[in-house]
């Protein structure tokens, strides 16, 4: 460590909070100015006058706009989002029950998206301008062109209702639901926790089809990335020095080339969470799947501006850090600005 | 035997504008001696040099009537025994230090890799092998050189590593292809007088290439003038004066001289078309 | 020069006026682009999905929105080739008209989007300074900002709809074409025409307008090539939420919405509109990639 990363990662800890404040604004300004009145949004349409007075004026909306502005990002500081009208429920409770599920889920598909990306990357590099290259290009453009709610679709229909080799909609078939208690609310975790395997093959068989379509969108963005590292790290002449050193062509990808793509791939595999936690909302309404995106979901339909500014506060949140966070970790796992 | 031995080297690149032909015919003969390539850019100088060691980029085609390293035919080898011969038996130090270490490697990873790779048995034997070359290429605290990572060394310094990490393997043959360019002029002269006794000592030989006739000319036996393409005459250092390819007698009556007079212009050399198609 | 023909110009690369010295230079990226079947395969997708949506009355056997009560749900056939949906609306007549609200999306979120980028960016790298600090950090955070789950809440806030979820997506997308309107203003910037032009004593805003944003269209077209598939997509996503063009509105991404519910029993309403989807989404991307390669040697050796 010395003072200039330190001053490169005390900058990048700066751009976070004012991104951090940005998203904030934005979802304050969503909520607030834009032409849906934020009382009929809280309390619903059919409430009386006076009812709507008051809550008009527990909101603060009599206030200067500044003052609401300092009171909403207090209250989100707090990690307070309003109450939801359609559950009834603080946001903040709502989002702490359903965000494990799409944890689990987007975890899932990164694991995926990773172990099969990034070989296919690697191997598309390795044979440029052969045909395996092409095929592997192919297959990985299918998985980024194709909507992952489509592919969702068409996986549940062969795997679950033809080929029936993989479990239904929702996180768990109904026999099994309840039998697990809840620590962390990941599901796989606490049933291998209770020690319950047959819960955790149930559970397995039921993410499985989620997991992959959107781990296979994420195997393609992975494996393009992949390649191309590899590809701007196999012209460098240290390559070529590595060959002459009399290394076998193994060595040279995964000892010389691979390592300094490493730093790249953990910063486009921290990205890749973050876009699939985006989206597990549109494959979460597909598998029924109880998480977040199906939480925010069924809140559009209702209007319910408090639970959807909540969620993408979330959701935003996590991506921000992930997306900038990821620049600190570069910075701190490259040996070139470790010095 | 001669340590190698080329007769009518052709690589012929695929292009989007056609066939191109970057080697046209090169013969070369050499045993345990300095020999010096000189040519201007593109003339194929570094190209013959990759050719040896089988590093000719994938879309381009290499034939020869012969071309064969102590005996064997590198052309027809299978691929194990060519990563053999370039590990144990020819070197390899490029123009930028900088680029041809590996930046995330440990220059002491490297080093052992390589000695490794060049048929030491274990570990521990060529770690010290590595630190025993560092400090013949004057590397003052080797230790401290082995834990370092390349962009923490100068540019004399990481040619001197390079240049350590190529002879650790105890090599017969080593090709410099512009091994001071990228340098300091400070420098320069320096990382050359090291590079010419680690030949002398390990009694190498030594494939100098550069575009610089004069330098080229003071420490090799033998210099090899190349112009588009192939080799236009070969001479002995000390009989440069008797050029007879009017490229090779051009390319020496434009470099100046200290009893150059002063206001007089340095002779400009006028290309021929027949020097390309002789 | 003048008795070569136009195309003869064009082609040879000898253009006598500045319009046909772009029309030559167009060509030359076509010709390149021609090297690459990928991205040709990809252009002749949005080819055919420009011909579809013009001539849709022409090709569609029926019309969108005609239902046919005792003809539902039925499997593909000589009749209807890739079946009906739920109200006996034929599926490839609702996936052909389907091309239009494609094409209206894809070139309304451009249309918004682009300009905001390019007057912002153009501004920015022109002008320097702290406008230029502020502009550019601004636009950084916006681009750390997840795109889909806030067109999410743009559209919950305005109301589900087709109009409103072009804003939405337009809204979150300028950022990158900031980016590259800066980079190219950046580079206008220092050369000696410009300083020119301000030589003459044009306005700053005339210069901007009238000489640095030409010059930034190029390469801001590359972006919103390999951008149009992320568009898709996303304007696919808010349709198949609901949130997006409403029904009975034949968009593709209403008809898989729509479809889902019957995908055990009747696969193909939703499966072909997808595929739909698929193929124009693989159709941008191809052409993006081979523009990409043209315009940015770095990447080919």
């Amino acid at each position: 460590m010395n003072a200039r990363l330190g001053w490169l990662i005390l900058r990048q800890v700066a751009i976070v909070f004012a991104t951090f404040f940005g998203l904030i604004l934005v979802t304050f300004v969503i909520g607030r100015v834009m032409p849906l009145d934020p009382v009929t949004a809280a309390v619903g349409p059919d409430v009386s006058q006076e009812l709507y007075d008051k809550v008009y004026k527990e909101m603060g909306l009599d206030q200067p706009v500044l003052v609401q502005f300092l009171d909403y990002v207090g209250s989100v500081l707090r990690l307070e989002f309003g109450r939801s009208f359609f559950t009834n429920q603080p946001v903040t409770a709502d989002i702490a029950r359903v965000f494990p599920a799409t944890l689990e889920l987007a975890f899932c598909g990164v694991v995926i998206g990773a172990l099969i990306g990034i070989p296919a990357g690697i191997l598309a590099a390795v044979k440029r301008g052969t045909f395996v290259d092409g095929a592997v290009r192919v297959v990985l453009l299918i998985g980024y062109s194709a909507p992952v709610f489509w592919k969702g679709l068409i996986l549940l229909v062969v795997f679950y209702a033809a080929l029936g080799w993989a479990g239904g909609p929702g996180r768990l078939s109904i026999f099994y639901e309840g039998l697990v208690p809840v620590r962390t609310g990941l599901l796989l975790v606490d049933a291998a926790l209770a020690g319950q395997w047959d819960v955790f093959r149930d559970a397995i068989s039921h993410i499985a089809l989620p997991a992959i379509s959107l781990g296979y969108g994420a195997s393609a963005y992975i494996g393009r990335m992949t390649r191309s590292f590899m590809l701007d790290q196999l012209k460098q002449e240290y390559v070529s020095v590595a060959r002459v050193k009399g290394l076998s062509e193994r060595q040279v990808i995964f000892g010389h080339v691979l390592p300094n793509c490493a730093v790249q791939l953990v910063t486009t595999v921290a990205l890749t969470f973050g876009l699939l936690l985006e989206g597990a909302v549109l494959t979460e309404t597909v598998f029924a799947w109880p998480g977040l995106g199906q939480y925010m979901t069924k809140a559009m339909f209702n209007a319910d501006m408090n639970a959807v500014l909540g969620g993408t506060l979330v959701i935003g949140a996590i991506f921000v850090f992930l997306n900038l966070g990821s620049d600190i970790l570069y910075r701190i796992l490259d040996p070139r600005t470790r010095a | 035997m001669a340590l190698i031995d080329i007769e009518k080297l052709r690589v012929t690149f695929r292009t989007r504008a056609g066939m191109h032909e970057a080697l046209r015919g090169v013969s070369l003969t050499m045993g345990r001696e300095k020999v010096g390539i000189v040519g201007e850019s593109g003339s194929g100088k570094s190209l013959t040099g990759k050719a040896i060691l089988g590093l000719v980029p994938g879309h381009a085609t290499v034939t020869a009537d012969r071309l064969a390293f102590d005996g064997q035919d590198l052309l027809t080898m299978p691929p194990r025994q060519l990563r053999q011969i370039r590990g144990r038996r020819i070197g390899l130090v490029m123009q930028d230090p900088k680029y041809c270490l590996n930046p995330v490697l440990s220059v002491g990873k490297q080093l052992v890799e390589s000695g490794l790779a060049g048929g030491i048995r274990s570990k521990r034997e060529a770690r010290k092998k590595s630190l025993e070359t560092l400090a013949t290429v004057q590397i003052d605290d080797p230790e401290r050189v082995m834990r370092a990572y390349p962009h923490e060394l100068s540019g004399g310094m990481a040619q001197r590593v390079m240049m350590a990490m190529m002879v650790v393997a105890e090599p017969d043959l080593l090709i410099a292809d512009e091994p001071t360019s990228a340098l300091d002029v400070t420098v320069q002269l320096e990382v050359l007088r090291l590079l010419d006794r680690l030949v002398d000592q390990r009694g190498m030989g030594l494939v100098f290439i550069s575009h610089d006739l004069r330098l080229v000319s003071q420490f090799c036996d033998r210099v090899v003038v190349m112009y588009a393409g192939r080799v236009v005459e070969t001479l002995r250092a000390d009989e440069l004066d008797k050029a007879q390819h009017p490229y090779t007698r051009g390319l020496m009556e434009c470099l100046p001289t200290l009893d150059h007079a002063p206001g007089q212009r340095l002779k400009v050399l006028e290309r021929q078309a027949e020097w390309v198609t002789p | 020069m003048s008795d070569l023909s136009l195309f003869a110009r064009v082609r040879t690369g000898q253009p006598v006026t500045s319009g046909e010295a772009r029309l030559a230079q167009m060509w030359r990226a076509f010709e390149l682009l021609k090297a690459s079947p990928a991205a040709m395969a990809g252009l002749a997708i949005i080819a055919v999905l420009v011909l579809v949506a013009m001539l849709a009355p022409v090709l569609a056997p029926y019309g969108p929105y005609a239902q046919e009560l005792a003809n539902q749900l039925r499997p593909p056939s000589a009749a209807h080739w890739l079946g009906t949906d739920e109200f006996g609306r034929d599926v490839l007549s609702r996936i052909v008209y389907g091309t239009r609200y494609t094409l209206y999306i894809v070139l309304l979120v451009a249309v918004i989007a682009a300009p905001i980028g390019l007057l912002v960016g153009a501004s920015s790298g022109y002008l320097g300074g702290w406008i230029d600090t502020l502009f550019m950090r601004v636009t950084d955070i916006a681009l750390a900002f997840p795109r889909l789950i806030l067109a999410l809440a743009f559209v919950t806030a305005f109301g589900p709809g087709l109009n409103n979820a072009i804003i939405a997506i337009a809204l979150t997308g300028w950022p990158p074409y900031v980016r590259i309107a800066r980079a190219e203003a950046l580079t206008i910037r220092k050369s000696d025409y410009i300083a020119a032009i301000e030589l003459m004593g044009a306005s700053r805003l005339r210069i901007i307008l009238l000489h640095v944003i030409p010059l930034c269209l190029p390469s801001l077209f590359v972006r919103l090539t390999l951008d149009m598939a992320g568009v898709i997509l996303i304007a696919a996503g808010l349709g198949f939420l609901g949130l997006g063009a409403q029904p009975p509105a034949a968009e593709w991404g209403v008809m898989l919405s729509s479809g889902k519910e019957y995908m055990l029993s009747a696969w193909w309403v939703a499966t072909f509109p997808g595929l739909a989807i698929f193929f124009v989404c693989m159709g941008f991307n191809l052409l993006g990639d081979g523009l990409r390669d043209i315009l940015d040697p770095r990447q080919e050796s």
